[in-house]
């Protein structure tokens, strides 16, 4: 980085010191982003001259993960080239373990063609989908898979069927980036919120690959925790925007795209593992789906005769199968079976 | 004129529309918040944020960038409704803590900073006989949890500068002339045209170039907390101030030009600083300098007495 002379940052600073300040409003709707062109040019205009104000815009910040500084020394190896062949290097090894998995085990990837996500409920076996339920609208279901066109990674290798592995489970990383991560917040403890963050835990086990985003619901088809394990790995990430609208990214939280979802429902809360997410909002909205967001299914739990109707506030799933929601009355709902049936504590 | 009342009315019926649909998006009725008092609500807004003369169109941009269901909550809160507590309590209380504890860093400082923002929040204060609950002034332009995180960052800084004098007081009193601030070394004159070129350059920067240059070489900022701020990524910001430095430079060199100087006298003047070389002796006599503001989020309570 080359520096500036002295001389220039003396006047920098003598042009310091404007009369009054921005009000907290605006600082965080400009930490935000949120204003429009003409607002943020003014609080850039005070901003620049106001290190106050550029003291409590950094302040607010949510909490980010600390990144290293950049080398700024040339190497054989820069970090994008390193990084790339990094993940050329697990591609590469990753097809060869699909094609010596693909003699031993067909693979099943049907997939229906679906360019925008869809909250209709996906009648796709081998989990069937039922009509009506007293304790539940409907179990969401993986929906039919074929060879994906778009593959989360750069370079796609053909999907194979999964290989049991010794037993981890590991999960999804989110980036909860528009909110706190609740400082010592275990993995038990269900913290009213927005976007959870879960550990991550290392994988153990040699995992099948995947094509595409659809591909890695194969691997929930076959109740295998290896198989999660590779869709954990390249899983998406997901936030929710303050207007409580819901993005994802596949790459790593570089760029993200909005979900768009047909529910007028603001959304405060998501728990995702691997390939599946649970979105929670206002007035009982709880969403889930199995594919990263490709396809989504409303959940209306019912406990005691009771509809959710609450706003969902809170939500901590250890698994697709188990979770618990916290509502804005405090009140706990929980299932077992992935929605199917729920209790109210 | 007939034509201009037509307009008129249909703006006013849009303007309309829009507040009813704003009103059952805030679901103000849950508090028991009128159509009324939430279109009085939006016209504080309104006042606060755009001139007497604004527009139609730009008054109903403005109305639906808020967050009305915030801005609801954090009104019913302020007038005491107790449901509206309960859910505030709910959703920000926990999220209080957690923010006063990533900026005060220190968990004795950040509780009692949570306390007090709390506290205000609440409006424990009264004035003629009404509560004065600090969230009356959130106006829903950000999130509700955003403008809590810079209330919350408002009041530390506060309270760090106030605790910072009180020490200094305190010891020059008793110490006597020991802490008396250190009279500042003189001005070192430095070249006239040197100081136009480089104010005539800073002058053609834009707001936010200028706020790039201040946080990074005045702030002592890092280049991933720029980049948070602007939501770019970190590269960007590492090449915009490569370039600017660079521009800034030709600027300068060229605006020295155009006072008379050769080109070398002019690298000279720009690289060659007397202050740089007293500021290297004084450091190395004195000690390291003064941390930035920002670092020193993460000392302690300063030590009385």
């Amino acid at each position: 980085m080359a520096e500036l002379p002295t001389s220039i940052i003396e006047r920098l600073r003598r042009g310091e010191g404007p009369t009054g300040h921005l009000d907290p409003d605006l600082i965080s709707a400009f930490v935000e982003n949120s204003l429009n062109r003409a607002d943020r040019n003014r609080v850039f205009e005070h901003l620049a001259y106001c290190s106050q104000c550029r003291e409590i815009s950094a302040l607010s910040l949510p909490e980010v993960p600390v990144v290293a500084p950049r080398s700024t020394h040339s190497t054989w190896f820069p970090w994008p080239v390193l990084r790339w062949g990094v993940v050329a290097a697990c591609l590469l090894a990753a097809a060869v373990l699909s094609l010596r998995h693909r003699s031993s085990r067909p693979l099943e990837l049907a997939r229906s063609e679906t360019a925008a996500p869809d909250f209709q409920r996906s009648p796709a076996p081998p989990v069937p989908v039922p009509e009506a339920s007293s304790s539940v609208a409907g179990k969401p279901a993986a929906p039919p898979l074929q060879p994906a066109h778009r593959a989360a990674l750069p370079a796609a290798t053909a999907a194979q069927a999964p290989k049991a592995d010794s037993g981890a489970e590991d999960r999804a990383v989110i980036a909860a980036t528009n909110g706190p991560t609740a400082p010592g917040a275990g993995l038990d403890e269900v913290v009213p919120g927005r976007a959870k963050e879960v550990r991550q835990q290392p994988v153990h086990s040699q995992l099948p690959q995947e094509v595409g985003r659809a591909s890695l619901a194969t691997a929930k088809m076959s109740s295998s925790p290896a198989a999660f394990a590779t869709a954990a790995a390249h899983a998406p990430r997901w936030t929710l925007s303050s207007e409580g609208t819901l993005e994802r990214s596949f790459d790593a939280g570089t760029t993200w795209e909005t979900v768009p979802l047909p529910s007028p429902a603001r959304f405060h809360v998501l728990s995702a593992y691997g390939m599946f997410i649970w979105l929670g909002g206002s007035s009982g909205a709880l969403y889930h789906s199995a594919d990263a967001g490709e396809h989504w299914t409303r959940v209306e739990p019912m406990a005691e005769g009771q509809a959710l109707t609450e706003d969902v506030i809170g939500m901590e799933f250890t698994d697709d199968d188990h979770g618990v929601l916290t509502t804005a009355t405090n009140q706990k709902w929980v299932t077992a079976d992935c929605g199917q049936s729920w209790q109210k504590k | 004129m007939a034509r201009s009342g037509v307009q008129s009315d249909a703006g006013e019926r849009a303007l309309a529309s829009v507040l009813a649909e704003l009103y059952e998006k805030s679901r103000g009725q849950d508090f028991g918040l009128t159509r009324e008092s939430f279109a009085h609500i939006l016209r504080e807004v309104r006042k606060k944020y755009l001139p007497d003369g604004a527009s139609q169109t730009e008054t109903v941009a403005l109305y639906l960038s808020l967050h009305v269901e915030e801005l609801v909550l954090a009104r019913a809160c302020a007038a005491g409704e107790e449901r509206a507590w309960q859910a505030f309590v709910t959703r920000y209380r926990e999220k209080l803590y957690e923010i006063a504890t990533y900026i005060a860093k220190e968990s004795s400082s950040s509780r009692e900073l949570a306390d007090s923002i709390y506290a205000d929040l609440y409006g424990i204060r009264e004035r003629g006989g009404e509560r004065l609950s600090k969230l009356a002034s959130y106006m829903g332009r950000g999130s509700l949890e955003g403008w809590l995180r810079t209330v919350i960052a408002q009041e530390y800084i506060n309270s760090y500068r106030r605790r910072r004098r009180l020490v200094s007081l305190d010891e020059e009193a008793e110490q006597g002339v020991q802490f008396v601030a250190a009279v500042p070394p003189p001005a070192k004159a430095v070249d006239p045209r040197l100081t136009a070129a480089t104010d005539e350059a800073l002058a053609e920067l834009s707001p936010e170039d200028r706020f790039v240059l201040a946080s990074y070489y005045l702030d002592s900022r890092t280049l991933a907390q720029i980049a948070s701020i602007l939501k770019v990524h970190e590269s960007t910001i590492s090449r915009k101030l490569d370039k600017l430095t660079a521009w800034l430079r030709r600027r300068i060199l060229a605006g020295l030009g155009r006072r008379g100087m050769s080109r070398r006298q002019a690298k000279e003047a720009l690289e060659v600083d007397v202050r740089d070389l007293e500021i290297n002796v004084r450091s190395v006599l004195q000690g390291t300098a003064d941390p930035p503001f920002f670092d020193k989020k993460a000392e302690g309570p300063l030590a009385k007495g």
